[in-house]
């Protein structure tokens, strides 16, 4: 164990993890100020990258995407109510009349100790989780693991319900993208369409990279996100003596925290419900609850926290069971299986070092965003100046010369740029495109593990239901499917009733 | 001192929502036809659970159901249910851009190389965007080729095509 941690300990701070973690790190913080471009964009820019790089330096570049968005989000949100991800939405609410009060100073150090307390304590019930949750998950068989992955996406599907028909489709539409090209199991070609590129199925990147990437950067094109001439910031630097008010509520950090990682582990569930849970949580204990909403520093400190939080939180079953929560943690799962390292029950058995270092990689991002927006606060928040749609173009760029430079295949800068396109639509719609990426992420682990477990039943699917953990999560799905439903329809009726005159 | 737009987003009820659904589903209800042209199971010796067709199938039935409500909806033109999506119009700026992306990186890096490309690219795109200063269409893509051309061809050492056109006048 010792040994184990000492050299995940070498490899963390070696010299490559910790420039990856720092680029990472700036990368992120700065998606994450800009509106409208996220976390997400900035991971499937690197994304390329990635696979020429060892398994740990590019887990931990990406990590640092991930977890510096969060922390980038709330600087926009407080010093323009102008949220730079969606769940600093919450961090808004009392951030911006605290900056209106000329308080901006308290408020960024509320939003960013927030950030770094969530984000510290929530690696820290990963690393306590993630061996109980694998000791379970490693009795599961086939037919278990099948309705795990399914459960994973019905209850991705069901959090977006206002467009289920749209979720299920997409979640479809990803599960068949994961079927093109050669079928690993009879190695017979599937709908290649006659192309000899296709035969080797498509590359996760450039369908990511076009269906975020550049579907969000057209986006961009049309919509002014943000217009911004002035930011109210006085200091160059965070005011560190703010930083010890934001510390005085240590109990809101730690139960803000506790409920951002919790959210973060169940899928679909996302970092903008983890922060208004927090934020609520907090308002409801808060001894002046009715500060919150006027500017009080506590509000942004658990929203913050809350959604910190998330990332640790989405590891939890990504390591454990192999399954992604979210987009972001989707296209993590897709680095791992690149570099033949398939997460799950073993994988900390398999690889502790790598696990280790993982840990060791969120504690220092964590620490690297706080030091970076500590001292260059000013610089970041300059960002949300830049033109959004002169942004954009600079993004296809890049996103293009990166997909070609992975394989030298213009089809796949091709494939990147129709990928764009149906993204581009999906994002207009405003349909649930999170459950594309786990449909193509997943579909692999589902048919491979369907196939198993009919094999082992001789191809009878009553194995399913004959298994009594397997039995549990079908119920499961066909409860969070029919329950909501019922909700609704019950929800509608008594609009009904109470429109009808008497 | 922020002016962000206000946006009400999409109408979740129009018929937009269900078109495109249906294009989606009639695609997957074409390949389920046409399973046979896409997948060769002549010379597969596995049982039907273990071969290459079951997921396809099930994952293409999915989709068709998926979108058989939108259909209906559809056709019988569904009370409440309008063409009205979001009145942000047709969008014409990202077709352009995208026509730009296609000339120049598909097919304009083996004609006039990656430099000339990026370039003409950023400068044109910035140019139908609406902005005009020197620095804004010319000097800042002229700095951000130069930069990515450093990153991919000499950091990288990423190979790119020889420039058709200038092998033409070379020649």
């Amino acid at each position: 164990m010792l040994e184990t941690i000492n050299q995940a300990f070498y490899h963390a701070f070696a010299l490559g993890n910790i420039l990856a973690l720092s680029f990472g790190t700036i990368m992120g913080v700065t998606v994450g100020i800009i509106p409208g471009i996220g976390p997400m964009v900035g991971m499937v820019i690197l994304l390329p990258f990635t696979f020429s790089l060892s398994p740990s330096i590019a887990l931990s570049l990406l990590l640092g995407v991930f977890c510096g968005g969060y922390f980038g989000g709330g600087i926009p949100a407080v010093l323009m109510r102008a949220p730079g991800t969606p769940s600093s939405l919450v961090t808004s609410f009392d951030g911006y009349p605290l900056t209106q009060k000329g308080e901006s100073q308290l408020a960024l150090s509320a939003a960013i100790v927030g950030s770094f307390s969530g984000g510290i304590i929530s690696v820290f019930i990963l690393m306590l989780m993630a061996p109980v949750l694998s000791r379970i998950a490693a009795s599961f068989g086939s037919p278990e693991y099948t309705m795990v992955a399914v459960f994973g996406l019905v209850i991705v599907i069901m959090a977006y319900r206002k467009h289920m028909a749209q979720g299920f489709l997409l979640t479809a539409l990803g599960l068949w993208f994961s079927t093109v090209g050669i079928d690993a199991g009879t190695l017979v070609p599937r709908f290649n369409f006659g192309t000899v590129q296709m035969q080797t199925g498509l590359n996760i990147a450039p369908m990511c990279l076009g269906f975020f990437g550049i579907g969000q950067s057209l986006l961009l094109l049309e919509r002014k996100i943000l217009q911004s001439e002035t930011i109210n910031l006085t200091r160059r630097t965070l005011d560190f003596s703010k930083l010890l008010v934001a510390f005085k509520y240590r109990l809101t950090l730690i139960k803000s925290a506790i409920i951002g990682t919790l959210t973060g582990l169940l899928p679909g569930t996302g970092s903008i419900l983890a922060s208004f849970l927090a934020y609520t949580e907090a308002k409801r204990s808060s001894k002046n609850p009715e500060q919150f909403g006027t500017g009080t520093p506590e509000g942004c400190l658990a929203s913050e926290a809350g959604n910190n939080a998330v990332p640790a939180g989405a590891m939890i079953p990504l390591l454990t069971l192999g399954i992604p929560g979210d987009a972001l943690s989707a296209i993590l799962l897709g680095v791992f299986t690149a570099n033949a390292i398939y997460p799950g029950p073993l994988l900390l058995v398999k690889e502790p070092v790598l696990i280790y270092t993982i840990y060791f990689s969120m504690f220092m991002i964590n620490i690297i965003a706080i030091i970076l927006l500590a001292l260059f606060l000013r610089p970041f928040a300059t960002i949300v100046k830049l033109p959004s749609s002169y942004l954009a173009i600079c993004v296809m760029v890049i996103s293009l010369l990166g997909i070609y430079s992975m394989n030298l295949q213009f089809f796949e800068v091709g494939v990147a740029i129709f990928m764009g396109v149906i993204g581009y639509i999906m994002l207009r719609l405003e349909w649930p495109i999170v459950t594309w990426v786990l449909g193509l992420v997943l579909g692999p682990i589902i048919e491979g593990r369907m196939r198993e477990s009919l094999s082992m039943s001789s191809g009878n699917p009553t194995i399913f239901i004959t298994r009594p953990i397997s039995l549990g999560f079908l119920i499961a799905c066909i409860l969070l499917i029919v329950i909501p439903l019922i909700l609704d329809r019950k929800k509608k009726a008594g609009e009904k009733v109470s429109l009808t005159p008497k | 001192m922020a002016d962000k737009t206000e946006r009400k987003g999409p109408n979740p009820k129009s018929l937009v929502h269900d078109l495109f659904t249906v294009i989606l589903g009639g695609g997957a209800a074409v390949l389920l036809a046409t399973l046979s042209l896409h997948i060769d199971t002549t010379a597969v010796p596995y049982p039907f659970y273990k071969g290459p067709v079951l997921f396809p199938l099930i994952v293409l039935s999915t989709m068709v159901l998926a979108c058989l409500p939108a259909f209906f909806r559809l056709i019988k033109r569904a009370p409440g249910g309008d063409w009205y999506f979001d009145g942000e119009g047709l969008p014409y700026r990202p077709a352009v851009i995208l026509v730009f992306l296609i000339c120049f990186f598909i097919f304009g890096i083996a004609f006039i190389g990656v430099e000339t490309s990026s370039f003409l690219f950023l400068f044109i795109s910035s140019y139908c965007l609406g902005y005009r200063g020197i620095k804004v269409i010319i000097l800042f893509p002229l700095l951000y080729t130069a930069l990515i051309v450093i990153i991919f061809k000499y950091i990288f050492g990423i190979w790119f095509p020889q420039p058709w056109l200038l092998g033409l006048i070379w020649d």
